[in-house]
């Protein structure tokens, strides 16, 4: 049913395409998606759109016939913006590894340790940052006890200043990036 | 690697729950510190001719930890804090900036050096500081100076103004041996006892102002104390039999040694109070090269009691004795760091000799030289360096390397063979 009504937009979209050239508009207030709207100069892009997304698209006459396969769909549709959802979540602790990967690179590069260094000392420094990646506030929340190896993990941190390539989300930094801690912990 | 990759997903996943972000750095660059010395600033009539930074620059570039720059690369020579562009030493890399100026003290026979040591990166006076020295030797007084900015950038002790002793055999035009004792960096070497004979196995006292050395000048092996600055030396009480390894407490209180009164070859400990030896270990096979822990509770020495040479501990009050190495057939000679984790010894391997570190507690074994004839570690009282003697086409010479394996040198001695290094404690308190 559902396959049918699909093919019979298809080729009335393919219609209206084929119109676009002369008179656009009302082939979309058939459609009322508003994206699609939007992207009405790029022809290829419409014609993309409407490949992928004729079934969402399509007006379903309400028929009792039809309601066991809405509810079905409804079911479906519920699913799939769970499973969106998560994956969402899944790539946001994504972004937070991947950015705290690049910090963490970047103060690696800075960093000197002192010979004093050794496998238990901990530093832990607090920093505050603006979101074009620029350290505008430096505290050190935990201190090793050796003055040496403070002061080489307040240097590193100094010595970036700028953590470079921080595009992200305003809200991923918000959440996590405007104030985070540096540990610093040698291995050896 | 993976388990890293692994950990660190773990602490951001941990952190992204409790949304405090906590990001873990546990390693660096490899990169040594980079620093610049300004020449010294000379308010007398006639300088001296040498030249205080460059003893300095060289004393920090000794052993791998920094690298500093010279004069010729400076964009400016600042006098004082109000003439440091910050950013010109930024450009130029720099870490740690020094300036100072030296001027005549109270007699004419003082140099007074007035020095700061600047923190580049944070663009901030880390230390100022006073030393004053004899202007016969400004060597001393420039090792003073690098040992104050070594401790100030890396919170341990520095070594410039250490001291190693050695013996050195010279045959011609006869044969004669030498218990010396020089500067760390090779300079200021004399002589403090020449014999004949045989000279062996120099220690020194924890106090840095006397040796402890086997002598071979009666005819037999005795261990004589000697005081270095003054010359006065006696003989310990002599037993039947070898009398050699002599090797001081921490509190220069007894001398750890080896007898073989009774037979064989065991550790016994000499009281200088009342000049009296107390056996410590009893056993049929060999048993000798003491080395006191540095808390003076426990011995470590070498014995073929399992049928090879091998590295064993002795706790001194119960007498218990533990055995540290299983790797190989032949470790000997071995030597607590300063920080009794670990110790340094010669261990075998493919034939080859090379010395090794290991591990106390974990009892992992790290070789250290690549070389092949090494013997006598000795390790420099802030644990970072180990000096050994070694073989350089069939001559006897000193070479050093630091603990990590990374920075290795040879040590500019005396003609002749040397053997046999020990290196002295710290002889100048230069901390905070």
């Amino acid at each position: 049913m559902g396959l049918v009504l699909s093919f019979a937009n298809f080729f009335q979209i393919d219609n209206l395409y084929s119109l676009n050239k002369i008179e656009p508009m009302p082939a979309y207030l058939v459609f009322e998606k508003p994206q699609v709207l939007k992207k009405i100069a790029n022809k290829k892009a419409v014609k993309k759109q409407i490949y992928e997304e004729p079934v969402i698209a399509s007006p379903i006459p309400e028929t009792a016939d039809t309601r066991a396969e809405l509810e079905n769909i409804k079911m479906e549709k519920d699913l799939l913006l769970k499973e969106i959802i998560n994956n969402e979540t899944k790539s946001f602790v994504e972004e937070i590894s991947f950015f705290s990967n690049l910090i963490r690179d970047q103060v690696i590069m800075n960093w000197k340790q002192p010979s004093s260094a050794q496998k238990g000392m901990t530093v832990e420094i607090l920093i505050t940052l603006v979101p074009t990646g620029e350290i505008i506030q430096v505290n050190l929340t935990k201190s090793s006890g050796n003055q040496a190896f403070d002061n080489s993990a307040l240097n590193a941190v100094q010595k970036v200043s700028k953590f470079e390539n921080l595009d992200m989300g305003r809200k991923l930094f918000d959440n996590h990036f405007r104030k985070f801690t540096l540990v610093f912990n040698p291995e050896n | 690697m993976i388990l890293r990759i692994l950990t660190s997903l773990f602490i951001i996943y941990s952190s992204f729950l409790s949304s405090d972000l906590r990001i873990e750095i546990t390693k660096g660059i490899e990169d040594p510190i980079r620093i610049a010395i300004v020449p010294i600033a000379w308010n007398l009539e006639n300088p001296p001719r040498e030249y205080l930074h460059q003893i300095i620059s060289s004393d920090l570039e000794s052993f791998g930890e920094f690298v500093s720059l010279s004069p010729k690369e400076m964009l400016s020579l600042p006098n004082s804090e109000q003439e440091i562009f910050y950013r010109d030493w930024k450009l130029l890399d720099v870490d740690y900036l020094v300036l100072g100026t030296a001027s005549g003290g109270e007699n004419a026979q003082e140099i007074v050096v007035n020095f700061s040591l600047f923190n580049v990166t944070r663009e901030r006076l880390m230390k100022r500081s006073i030393s004053v020295g004899s202007a016969s030797y400004l060597n001393a007084l420039a090792h003073i100076i690098s040992d104050r900015i070594y401790n100030e950038i890396n919170g341990l002790p520095g070594i410039s103004s250490t001291k190693i002793s050695y013996i050195n055999q010279n045959s011609l035009p006869e044969l004669k041996y030498f218990l010396r004792v020089a500067d760390i960096d090779g300079r200021n070497d004399s002589s403090i006892f020449s014999s004949s004979e045989p000279l062996m196995s120099p220690s020194w006292s924890s106090d840095g102002k006397r040796l402890a050395y086997v002598s071979f000048e009666e005819g037999t092996s005795r261990i004589f104390i000697q005081e270095i600055y003054t010359g006065k030396r006696k003989g310990l009480k002599l037993e039947r039999g070898i009398n050699s390894s002599p090797n001081w407490s921490p509190s220069d209180k007894y001398l750890a040694a080896v007898l073989s009164k009774e037979g064989n070859p065991d550790i016994f400990r000499y009281d200088l109070e009342n000049d009296k030896w107390k056996q410590l270990t009893d056993h049929f096979g060999i048993d000798t090269e003491p080395d006191w822990s540095p808390d003076g509770r426990k011995i470590i020495f070498t014995s073929n009691r399992s049928g090879s040479p091998q590295i064993y501990e002795m706790n001194v009050s119960n007498k218990k004795i533990r055995r540290k190495t299983f790797e190989g057939t032949y470790n000997a000679r071995a030597r607590y760091t300063p920080d009794g984790k670990s110790f340094v010894f010669v261990h075998r391997r493919d034939g080859l000799f090379h010395i090794a570190v290991q591990n106390l507690r974990t009892g992992k074994l790290q070789i250290l030289t690549d070389t092949t004839l090494d013997e006598s570690p000795t390790i420099s009282p802030n644990g970072k360096v180990i000096i050994y003697a070694t073989k350089d086409k069939e001559k006897d010479i000193l070479a050093g390397i630091s603990i990590d394996g990374k920075t290795r040198f040879i040590l500019p001695t005396n003609s002749g063979g040397v053997r046999e290094p020990s290196w002295s404690p710290l002889l100048v308190s230069t901390g905070n």
